[in-house]
């Protein structure tokens, strides 16, 4: 007996005890007032417009004119629309095809850019993540006046050569393969600032300590290097699924989905349903499918935060 | 890194100059075509290097600002980036400090709600959101395009700021205050925010570029040209049946993209360690 109330107190003392959910709330109850600005404007701005959004996509919808209410007529549009149904398929390809492209691409620059001095690291990260910090409309216009028929710098180096020169955005397969080239050009960076963090984290002893029990270049890379990359793989990974899902301005401003629709990614799309043909209803529910691609990609993102809470939030 | 064989760093330099010359040579051809007049950049005639002096000319900008009205495109940017961080900044700073450094109950699932928002396609939320701001009266205006901008660039801006308040403030700092006698608030405003300074700088460079930036926007939100950014016109000056001024278009271009990559390859060192996974 004597022994446990010394043990409670002892943990009195020094402060041991869990604190309860009524411990936590009486003491950061503060908390609540500092984040509601915040969330009143994401409910506002944000939760809302999916909400009502969600609502619109069972409606007629017609701007400023109301609209009765019509089942699942607007998905079943939709689903059965064949340019929706090789949107999908094609954006499923520029989605998986440039973030590959990004991450690897992005993990050689870090691989190279790490082994550079410090000094000579910085203007070489500067110049080579640069295409990154480019407004992505920018991005855009200028891949189109770099690989313009006629006055464009590839073209111009095509006749130089000797070449035929190639229509790259309007034949064959070239338009993919340029709206694939361009947005891996944009933002391979984002892997390679990831990568650059997490190569920079690993201690300098790990490496030393294994040169001297003898393991070779490969070897260190394979036992050392290459663990510390899986998260922030998981996050490229996820990160740029998502943002490669929305990106709009650069697609819309090299080929705006042309030509004829053969290059129509789904934000184009979605773009085009909405904003050109005026029916917000339909273009919600191609919206949607963006969304559930997207959000899939996010829920990988969280858990992979979640595991190093500390390094990534 | 440890072995420095001379194969080794020939692949090191090799790649590291393929890099540099994939990143550059777009922006290269648009900085030439800036420096020409329009025929000269339309001519096959004009050399790829445009080494000669008298082709070379700064007409393009100064149309740019003049004849084309890219001075007020230019003003409109600054003037809603400015003041959409300014509002972004006031709700993120308290909202990322609660997030990092307070526990109240429902903290995680609520911040997981906040940071979900980074990853989800904008082009879906401008559909209600442009059908509630022609409800009341928004579309046409700078107040739209500024709540507008500061709702995207917030996510961003709880995320960079929640890491500094996590990881750059001592540990207990506010307690030291809060015993000398000051409410959690006076704690905040006269402790952790004069410490937090350079990170709000930051997050305010990080955000102000985001907005200056952004196209799908205020392109959505308006159709007046006296609304129009600097993207926005450079997308409608594409877009034009008019003979293109291509030149004058390319020197749009290089004031519209000059800022963040200046900015970024100063602050670049920041970026890496600061990000950390957002975008």
């Amino acid at each position: 007996m004597a022994g446990s109330t010394s043990s409670e107190s002892v943990r009195e003392r020094y402060d041991l005890e869990e604190p309860t959910l009524m411990d936590r709330l009486r003491e950061n109850w503060i908390g609540y007032v500092f984040i509601a600005p915040v969330f009143i404007m994401f409910i506002g701005l944000f939760y809302i417009p999916i909400l009502r959004g969600i609502w619109m996509s069972f409606m007629n919808y017609s701007l400023g004119g109301g609209g009765t209410f019509v089942g699942l007529e607007n998905y079943q549009w939709v689903l059965t629309n064949d340019l929706f149904v090789y949107s999908v398929g094609w954006t499923l390809v520029f989605v998986f095809t440039t973030t590959i492209l990004q991450l690897s691409v992005g993990l050689i620059a870090a691989l190279l850019l790490h082994q550079l001095q410090d000094r000579w690291r910085d203007w070489g990260s500067a110049i080579i993540m640069s295409p990154y910090f480019a407004a992505p409309l920018a991005s855009g216009v200028i891949w189109l006046w770099f690989l313009h028929p006629e006055f464009g710098a590839v073209t111009r180096a095509f006749v130089e050569l000797g070449l035929e020169p190639i229509a790259f955005l309007s034949t064959g397969i070239w338009p993919f393969v340029s709206l694939i080239v361009a947005q891996t050009w944009h933002d391979y960076a984002y892997a390679a600032i990831i990568y650059g963090a997490a190569l920079q984290s690993i201690p300098r002893e790990q490496y030393e300590a294994a040169a001297i029990s003898g393991a070779n270049r490969l070897r260190r890379f394979r036992d050392i290097t290459l663990p510390h990359l899986l998260i922030p793989t998981i996050v490229i990974l996820s990160i740029r699924t998502a943002y490669n899902i929305s990106e709009f301005a650069q697609p819309f401003e090299l080929t705006g989905g042309g030509p004829g629709t053969k290059t129509t990614l789904l934000s184009i799309l979605t773009y085009q349903v909405a904003y050109v043909n005026l029916n917000f209803s339909r273009a919600y529910v191609i919206g949607l499918a963006m969304m559930v691609i997207s959000m899939t990609a996010a829920i990988f993102y969280v858990i992979a935060i979640r595991e190093e809470e500390d390094l990534y939030i | 890194m440890l072995s420095h064989s001379r194969s080794a760093k020939v692949a090191l330099y090799g790649g590291i100059s393929l890099f540099v010359i994939a990143a550059l040579l777009p922006y290269l051809w648009v900085i030439r075509t800036s420096l020409l007049s329009n025929m000269a950049a339309i001519s096959l005639q004009t050399p790829i290097i445009p080494s000669s002096p008298e082709l070379l000319t700064p007409k393009s900008y100064i149309d740019m600002l003049q004849t084309y009205d890219f001075g007020l495109y230019f003003r409109n940017s600054i003037f809603v980036a400015l003041a959409s961080t300014a509002i972004a900044l006031l709700f993120s700073i308290p909202g990322a400090y609660a997030f990092a450094r307070l526990d109240f109950p429902g903290r995680q699932v609520l911040f997981y709600t906040a940071v979900f928002t980074i990853m989800f396609p904008w082009i879906v939320i401008t559909i209600p959101v442009y059908e509630m701001f022609y409800q009341v009266n928004l579309l046409n205006s700078f107040v739209g395009i500024i709540i507008a901008l500061a709702i995207f660039i917030q996510p961003v801006c709880i995320w960079l700021l929640q890491g500094f308040f996590r990881q750059g403030i001592p540990a207990n700092i506010e307690e030291a205050a809060l015993i000398d006698g000051t409410t959690e608030i006076g704690a905040f405003v006269r402790v952790v925010l004069p410490l937090s300074m350079p990170a709000i700088a930051a997050t305010a460079l990080f955000s102000f570029l985001s907005a200056w930036n952004n196209f799908l926007w205020v392109f959505i939100l308006t159709s007046d040209n006296k609304y129009w950014t600097a993207t926005v016109a450079i997308h409608y000056s594409m877009a034009s049946d008019i003979l293109r001024e291509w030149n004058v278009l390319m020197a749009g271009l290089v004031l519209l993209i000059l800022p963040p990559i200046v900015f970024y390859g100063l602050s670049q060192r920041y970026v890496g360690e600061g990000l950390g996974g957002a975008p």
